[in-house]
């Protein structure tokens, strides 16, 4: 019998996630010292997740090997690219939440550390291509989760918040779980890659045998979990609550790191499991999800007046416009999500940072979401007002932005695969198009609201300290550069669907 | 040749002045820096515009530029068959030109901007004839506009802000004229329409019309929503230009359009993505059926209805339809609608000019009208007249605002017609100037607008002789409505306030000096497209403008830009216009003008009785007109409320669904102790009703679907 031999390749492979999970345990270790408030909880951290993205740089340039550990670690370059994205989010969920952490009554080393455990389950749920390692990458950041919704145990928002996170999530997870039982009964494997052998042999020889009926069972029991996860219409609504009520920062961590990971899975299971098999089937799902996503989001959105429930419908819409791509199921698609995500990170930040900042001028903190608190907010503070108004327009995808570069790719993946005659998604770029159009109307009425309202009484005054300054500016000039410069980033992400697939295929043949 | 490799400064400029006020304006800079930088910013891009022009014409130049610069690897020929095949890299800003002598034309790449698979789009600028006139037309004006705001925001406190969107308008417009591809012009589309939005919005406190309760801000949102009804079009649009093209470079789609036409299906798909244009252009220049935010759109201060929405955003539409002649003249259904919607809106706004109060909506609809000529215009074939008319509309309209704004500068603020009268004394610098410009729309020779109108009128009448009707009525109700205007505000009996009279006072210097160029201008301008056969009779160049214009069309596929050509866009079968219809159809056109005028000044030289009588003669068709037929009241309730509707009921059912899994969530919360009540309650089953269909329906597609 051959052990599994663990050589140095490995253990570099694993940096980033050892990294993370030594950075947590520090500051675990902290929280029971004296320095377990202000800056050092902070600065190590920002330590932690600053080594977990030099480690995460080494693979990525050093990848000689992919696979490690029997195939359940693969640092392929969708994993790569979404662990960048999921510890960006982190960075920025850091930063922005130092000033939280000064007021919220939470123990900071504890909710960092919960953070950063939070960013290595999504890095591990990223990084695999085996079902079981992808659930303990989930289970990982979803407790973590549910903790950090609740961490302000004495705002009751909060607790409400954290409560329904967690019974919902548990709720989806047991789709997830029963989903992935469904798979692996069908093919006797939790490997995707053997997986995909097996899906090809069980629809390619018999047609639609029982099996195949399993096999659908199980992927659909995954999309429906996966989409509760997305906050996909008609699954989404945990997300406008807990949205509300979670801490700002965690928040805009969670909708950015939570939903690149779960895209991520669905993306995998889709390409890589099922490859050519059974695609009109899938597609068709998705494309449904995606259009009432769309259409859903940005209808309810358009009614609210509490920024934080507006950027939380206007996520969903989001996950939409998202869902169209992983549905194109092309190069195209896949790169142009990973483009999306890469913006989406950027403004979903920017956004709740600011959303954060302004909430913290009233007393209890978790009450100051209302639209007219940002009312002449583009004379009392300019640079943050044209910060936020930077966000709004990238969101609407209005040139030169990265929201609209990012809009442009989805759109060309859906009319790429329109024109080979697929009337689903000339639908879907069409509502597609005509949704970002009504759109303008809600996010614009943030920046009518700073720009052309008056406040009620006094203009606030908004404190930003230098993390949640360095935060946003970060953001305002990632959004412009990726939006005149999108090439670099965009070639990082070509062909990536192919080499997925080609994965699949090798192993098949 | 340093002018045209500046290009990239053109739009530059403004923006560098943009930011400097938008973040130092308003704390550390005094009005007079903030007006110098505002001021200065255009004025570079002006020079630099005027430079490139000149070194654009000088076609030698040109040729010997491509010649010595073969040895130089940053210059290439560009011939227009390979389009895009010209292999480009990234680039720094202003080392790469493609020279185009024969056009002339000139291509400068910034940067690939956006390259997916194999299609790569860059950032690029091009300057044609048509660009160019474009250019030196929103530098001009724009300066002479900045000039006259420094005078007329002189006392407001947002001075700063308000020359840091004017001077992001600029940045945005530039962007647009000079764009080489879809894309690049998209974002010059997008961008001026935010900023007409926020400048319209500019005195948000203020409500801008009691009546129908709509402030400032609202007619800001207004005119942002028709435009993004437009937009969809045009993206559309762009969407099946990039499909069916496989580019969004305008030479290489271009290029390939008479290809398209010989494919099965290719007809249809050209009219389609020419109507799809055709309602993008409908949405930013203010046509039929998205016109009625451009009345509303008058909030703004006056200077920026003069530079956004007189003179510059709004012709927009027009330019981009041009721009794409190619497209359009292989699409002959969409440019027979082109026409017939500019002469139906050409009609329909100048009938409700006739019975406005306010001096700035007058105006509009006037704007709204004339724009419907340009289309009109570019409908029958003779693009390169729209753009003479938009140059000349430029002119004279941007001088009328810029009059109007003296008036209610002078008035304080007075926007009524009817509590004007006899300024004549008191404004008499604006009197003059506004006297010019209401000869040059009226078309009166040779004032500007005579020479340009005359020649649409007539292209259309050898094109279609109903639409030369509908023209030649309108332009009777022009010369009526701006001699009405003339007359109730300079002329006529003094119905002025006594308090507001005491303080009249002609404008500073900084808004005549604009006043005074403007109106020679519009009196002069039109000599840049006399006709062939009254420049023969009166030794003057012949079609200048017109002539300048041609190589762009004719290389679109449009015979020619003058007179002498019509009809060959849309097919042969028409006859040659001989002198003697051109003479019939010049003296109509003046007849029709004087006599709007004489109409005008019966009606209103007097006392203001007779217009009362013919009011309550006209009954209820004048209550229709002045109503604005009831357009915004008919989009309210037809479109507008079932929308609003409609996104509350999405709302409430969303929250239906989360109220019932709130009440679920604290019923879920005591399953350990209540396994069995809990099937007992109706939340539960309401809520695992919601969600169960949602994953019933799901599951049951995927396995038995």
């Amino acid at each position: 019998m051959t052990g599994i031999v663990i050589t140095g390749a490995d253990w570099a492979m694993l940096g980033p996630l050892l990294t993370l999970a030594g950075a947590a345990c520090v500051l675990l270790l902290v929280a029971g010292t004296g320095a377990r408030r202000g800056r050092v909880p902070h600065v190590l951290a920002l330590a932690g997740l600053g080594a977990a993205m030099g480690s995460l740089a080494a693979v990525a340039r050093g990848a000689s090997q992919v696979s490690t550990f029997g195939g359940m670690l693969v640092m392929d370059r969708p994993a790569v690219f979404m662990s960048a994205i999921v510890l960006a989010a982190a960075l920025l969920g850091v930063l922005l939440s130092r000033q939280y952490l000064e007021r919220a009554p939470a123990p900071a080393a504890e909710y960092l550390a919960l953070l950063l455990l939070a960013a290595l389950g999504m890095l591990v749920m990223a990084a695999t291509n085996n079902l079981l390692v992808m659930f303990v990458g989930l289970e990982v950041l979803s407790v973590a989760l549910y903790v950090l919704a609740g961490i302000t145990r004495d705002w009751s928002r909060s607790l409400e918040a954290a409560m329904k996170y967690f019974l919902l999530g548990a709720f989806s997870t047991g789709f997830i779980l029963y989903g992935m039982a469904f798979l692996y009964g069908a093919t006797g494997t939790l490997d995707l890659m053997a997986m995909g052998r097996s899906v090809r042999d069980l629809t390619g020889a018999q047609g639609e045998s029982g099996a195949a009926v399993m096999l659908l069972a199980g992927l659909g029991l995954m999309i429906i979990g996966l989409a509760f996860k997305v906050a996909a219409v008609p699954f989404h609504w945990w997300a406008p609550d807990v949205y509300e009520g979670s801490p700002t920062p965690v928040t805009a961590f969670m909708a950015v790191g939570t939903k690149g990971v779960a895209f991520l899975a669905l993306i995998r299971v889709v390409t890589v499991a099922f490859g050519d098999a059974l695609v009109p089937r899938w597609t068709v799902v998705l494309g449904v999800l995606a259009l009432l996503s769309m259409v859903v989001g940005n209808l309810v959105a358009l009614t609210q007046r509490n920024v934080k429930r507006l950027l939380a419908y206007s996520s969903v819409a989001h996950a939409g416009y998202l869902l169209v791509a992983v549905a194109a199921g092309s190069d195209l698609g896949t790169s142009a999500l990973l483009f999306y995500f890469a913006s989406y990170l950027l403004t979903t930040l920017g956004a709740f940072g600011i959303a954060g900042l302004v909430a913290e001028t009233t007393p209890s903190g978790d009450e100051g979401y209302g639209l007219l608190r940002y009312a002449g907010l583009s004379r009392s503070h300019p640079a943050l007002a044209l910060a936020m108004a930077v966000f709004m327009v990238s969101l609407i995808g209005v040139p030169p932005t990265s929201g609209f570069v990012g809009k442009y790719f989805i759109f060309q993946a859906a009319v790429a695969r329109a024109m080979e005659g697929s009337t689903l998604f000339l639908v879907l770029a069409v509502v597609g198009i005509l949704t970002s159009v009504v759109s303008a109307a809600y996010y614009l009425r943030v920046i009518v609201t700073m720009y052309m309202q008056e406040p009620d009484g006094e203009p606030l005054v908004v404190r930003a300290d230098l993390n949640s300054s360095v935060a946003v500016t970060a953001a305002v000039v990632g959004i412009l550069a990726l939006g005149l410069f999108p090439s670099p980033l965009y070639d990082l992400t070509r062909n990536l669907h192919s080499a997925l697939q080609a994965l699949a295929v090798l192993l098949t043949g | 040749m340093t002018f045209l490799s500046l290009l990239w400064l053109i739009p530059l400029l403004p923006l560098i002045g943009f930011v400097i006020n938008g973040l130092a304006g308003k704390r550390f800079m005094p009005r007079g820096l903030v007006a110098l930088v505002g001021c200065g910013a255009v004025l570079g891009s002006f020079l630099i515009s005027a430079g490139a022009v000149l070194e654009l014409t000088d076609r030698e130049g040109l040729t010997d530029l491509l010649r010595t610069g073969a040895a130089d690897s940053h210059l290439r020929a560009d011939p227009p068959e390979t389009g895009l095949g010209v292999v480009i890299g990234p680039a720094e800003p202003g080392d790469k030109l493609m020279v185009d002598p024969s056009i002339p034309r000139v291509r400068q790449n910034q940067w690939s901007w956006i390259a997916v698979g194999d299609l790569t789009v860059r950032w690029g600028y091009t300057l044609d004839p048509l660009s160019a006139l474009m250019l030196l037309i929103v530098t001009g004006v724009g300066l002479l506009i900045h000039v006259y705001s420094v005078g007329y925001m002189a006392h407001d406190e947002g001075f700063a802000r308000f020359f840091a969107y004017l001077n992001l308008f600029m940045a945005m417009m530039l962007v647009l004229v000079l764009a080489d591809n879809f894309l690049v012009l998209f974002v010059g589309w997008e961008g001026v329409g935010l900023c007409s939005y926020l400048l319209i919005g500019f005195n948000y406190r203020d409500m801008f019309d009691p009546d129908r309760n709509m402030s400032c801000a609202d007619a800001g949102r207004k005119a942002f929503i028709m435009n993004r009804i437009g937009d969809f079009g045009f993206m559309l649009g762009m969407l099946l230009i990039l499909v069916s093209f496989g580019s969004l470079d305008f030479v290489a789609v271009f290029a390939r359009v008479l290809e398209a036409t010989q494919t099965p299906g290719g007809q249809g798909l050209l009219t389609a993505i020419a109507l799809l244009l055709f309602l993008g252009a409908t949405g930013k220049s203010a046509q039929i059926p998205l016109y009625v935010w451009l009345p509303d759109a008058m909030a703004g201060p006056t200077p920026v209805s003069a530079l956004i929405h007189a003179a510059t955003m709004v012709t927009a539409g027009v330019y981009m339809l041009c721009r794409c002649a190619a497209l359009f003249v292989h699409a002959p259904v969409a440019l027979a609608t082109v026409a017939v919607v500019g002469a139906a809106t050409a009609l329909l706004a100048g009938l409700i000019a006739c019975t406005q109060h306010d001096i700035k909506k007058i105006l509009a609809y006037s704007t709204v009208s004339q724009l419907g000529y340009m289309f009109l215009a570019a409908g029958v074939g003779a693009f390169s007249f729209a753009i003479f008319h938009v140059m000349t509309h430029a002119f004279f309209k941007a001088l009328l605002f810029l009059g109007a704004g003296a008036v209610i500068h002078a008035l304080s603020g007075e926007q009524d017609i009817r509590r004007m009268g006899r300024l004549r004394g008191a404004l008499p610098w604006t009197f003059v100037t506004v006297f010019v410009a209401a000869l040059a729309l009226s078309g009166v020779p040779p004032f500007a607008g005579f020479f340009s109108k005359d020649s649409i009128l007539a292209a259309a009448f050898f094109e279609e002789p109903v639409l030369w009707g509908v023209g030649a009525v309108t332009a009777g109700l022009t010369a009526f409505y701006i001699w009405r205007l003339v007359y109730k505000t300079f002329l006529s009996t003094d119905r002025v306030h006594e308090e507001v009279r005491s303080h009249l006072h002609e404008a500073p210097w900084s808004m005549r000096a604009p006043l005074v160029i403007l109106a020679m201008l519009a009196a002069v301008g039109g000599f840049l497209g006399v006709p062939e056969f009254l420049a023969h009779l009166l030794h003057l160049p012949a079609e200048t403008l017109p002539h300048f214009l041609e190589p762009v069309f004719r290389e679109a596929g449009v015979a020619g830009g003058g007179l002498g050509a019509l009809g060959h866009a849309t097919g042969p079968g028409h006859a040659v216009p001989s002198e003697a219809s051109e003479w019939t159809l010049l003296a109509a056109s003046v007849i029709i003008a004087l006599f709007g005028i004489g109409v005008a000044h019966f009606f209103y030289s007097g006392t203001g009785e007779r217009p009362r009588r013919l009011a309550a003669i006209m009954g209820a068709l004048y209550d229709l007109v002045l109503n604005r037929f009831w357009v915004d009241e008919l989009y309210e309730a037809a479109i507008l409320r079932p929308f609003r509707f409609l996104c509350r009921a999405a709302d409430a059912v969303d929250r239906f669904v989360v109220d019932l899994a709130v009440n679920a969530t604290a019923i879920v919360t005591e399953i350990a102790g209540h396994v069995l009540k809990l099937f007992q309650t109706g939340a539960v089953r309401s809520y695992a009703l919601s969600f169960f269909v949602g994953a019933v329906a799901l599951l049951a597609w995927l396995v038995l679907g």
